[in-house]
């Protein structure tokens, strides 16, 4: 059984965390796995035309939806497609779409950039 | 008394995703940006550092992209440097050069071994001047000196040790004329220390040849000349175990012959541990079939 939370989440009728649209797309993920299960090219394609389209802030609502339902597979998909999106992106831009925040002393975060200059060669401009 | 109900909405409180996935996705970048989202915060510096991340991004990287390693025996060119070279799959049609960021006393360098994407090397022939070398993080370590007296006929062999999560260097020297010393270094501790096999036994080690000392099973294979206690001198394979830090001694294969003019030497093949004789004109390779059963017979193993 692939996600448990699946009989939970229509059995929770009070429930915000998933919407239908999100639902829709997550949900037939495991049966179109079985169909094309030997192959793991055929699925890739599938799963490249399911997200062509999907913006990285759209992804957050998908993965949100899978790490809900419980579905350890979506879930690495989703976050493996979002880590190819940022993967070229400053650190600013990689802060702001985890909504985390600096919590350096002035001068150690500069250090440290310092440090591994060459890991901020060739970074998306913002 | 019923309440009307709204239709279930997509409630974004925060909009923000739990920190552990997080870490899953980042766990899933090249290492380059890895390095580089260090600087985002202080915490997820750390939980980067942490080793469960390290093994879990080690376990993210594609398998299917064997890194083979060569690096030139001797440097012939102008500058003095030494250059690796790395295939980046096992099609060999991509390959990329990369220079080595530190320098040795001599020319010549040899490639000890590779673990996780860590390399050890050594200059070539003495083995006195030993560096541990991450070429993804760009990083690298000389390693203290020996803990022995005068080194020489040394041999290498570099190791990971899965239950302390730590690597090792283990270093003979044939500085006697009956039994060779043996140190090991571990990183963790960043310092040499002796090992000894066993009073009653001489241990000459044998180089491999041009190969790298194999690295199987959690143990570093030496081909070795052994001598115990009322005994005749025999050709074995002495096998150390990293994790326990003792050695065990393997016989040659059934079928291979004891000669001084023949070429040996082990390998590590396909994952298990290979033994390769050269006789005239015949070639033999011996693969060991089960590695548990050589702990409880004491022989081996099957013919290729």
């Amino acid at each position: 059984m692939k996600f448990c939370t699946v009989k939970q989440y229509f059995d929770d009728e009070n429930n915000n965390n998933v919407t239908n649209g999100i639902a829709t797309t997550v949900i037939p993920l495991p049966n179109k796995h079985l169909k094309i299960k030997a192959n793991n090219k055929e699925m890739e394609q599938y799963e490249q035309e399911l997200l062509r389209n999907v913006m990285p802030q759209e992804l957050t609502k998908l993965i949100l939806a899978a790490n809900y339902l419980n579905f350890k597979e979506a879930l690495d998909f989703f976050c493996r497609t979002v880590a190819n999106a940022i993967q070229n992106k400053s650190v600013d831009y990689v802060r702001k779409f985890f909504g985390l925040e600096s919590d350096f002393e002035p001068g150690e975060e500069e250090k440290l950039c310092k440090e591994f200059a060459w890991s901020f060669e060739g970074v998306d401009e913002d | 008394m019923s309440q009307t109900r709204e239709p279930p909405t997509l409630r974004h409180r925060n909009n923000h995703l739990p920190y552990d996935v997080v870490l899953n996705i980042l766990g899933q970048l090249p290492v380059k940006s890895v390095m580089r989202l260090r600087c985002v915060s202080k915490s997820l510096y750390s939980s980067i550092a942490s080793p469960d991340f390290i093994s879990t991004h080690l376990n993210n990287i594609n398998h299917d992209n064997a890194h083979v390693i060569h690096i030139e025996s001797e440097s012939t060119r102008v500058i003095n440097r030494q250059v690796c070279m790395v295939a980046l799959a096992r099609t060999f049609d991509r390959i990329s050069e990369i220079g080595v960021p530190f320098d040795f006393p001599t020319k010549c360098v040899q490639i000890v071994g590779s673990c996780n994407g860590l390399l050890c090397l050594a200059d070539y022939p003495p083995g006195n001047v030993v560096h541990l070398w991450n070429p993804s993080i760009r990083r690298f370590k000389k390693l203290p000196h020996t803990c022995l007296g005068l080194l020489k006929h040394v041999t290498l062999g570099f190791a990971y040790c899965s239950e302390s999560n730590d690597y090792k260097v283990v270093r003979t020297s044939g500085s006697s004329l009956s039994t060779s010393e043996i140190e090991m270094y571990s990183l963790s501790s960043d310092s040499w220390k002796r090992v000894e096999i066993s009073v009653t036994t001489d241990v000459i080690f044998c180089k491999n040849l041009v190969s790298p000392i194999p690295f199987v099973s959690g143990a570093l294979h030496w081909m070795a000349s052994v001598k115990e206690e009322n005994r005749m001198t025999e050709t074995d394979i002495m096998a150390f175990d990293v994790n326990s830090e003792k050695f065990r001694k393997l016989a040659l294969p059934h079928g291979s012959i004891d000669g001084p003019l023949l070429q040996r030497c082990v390998a590590s093949f396909r994952g298990k541990l290979a033994f390769f004789e050269e006789s005239g004109f015949q070639y033999s390779i011996w693969v060991m079939g089960d590695y548990e059963m050589i702990k409880q017979r004491g022989r081996d193993l099957s013919m290729l």
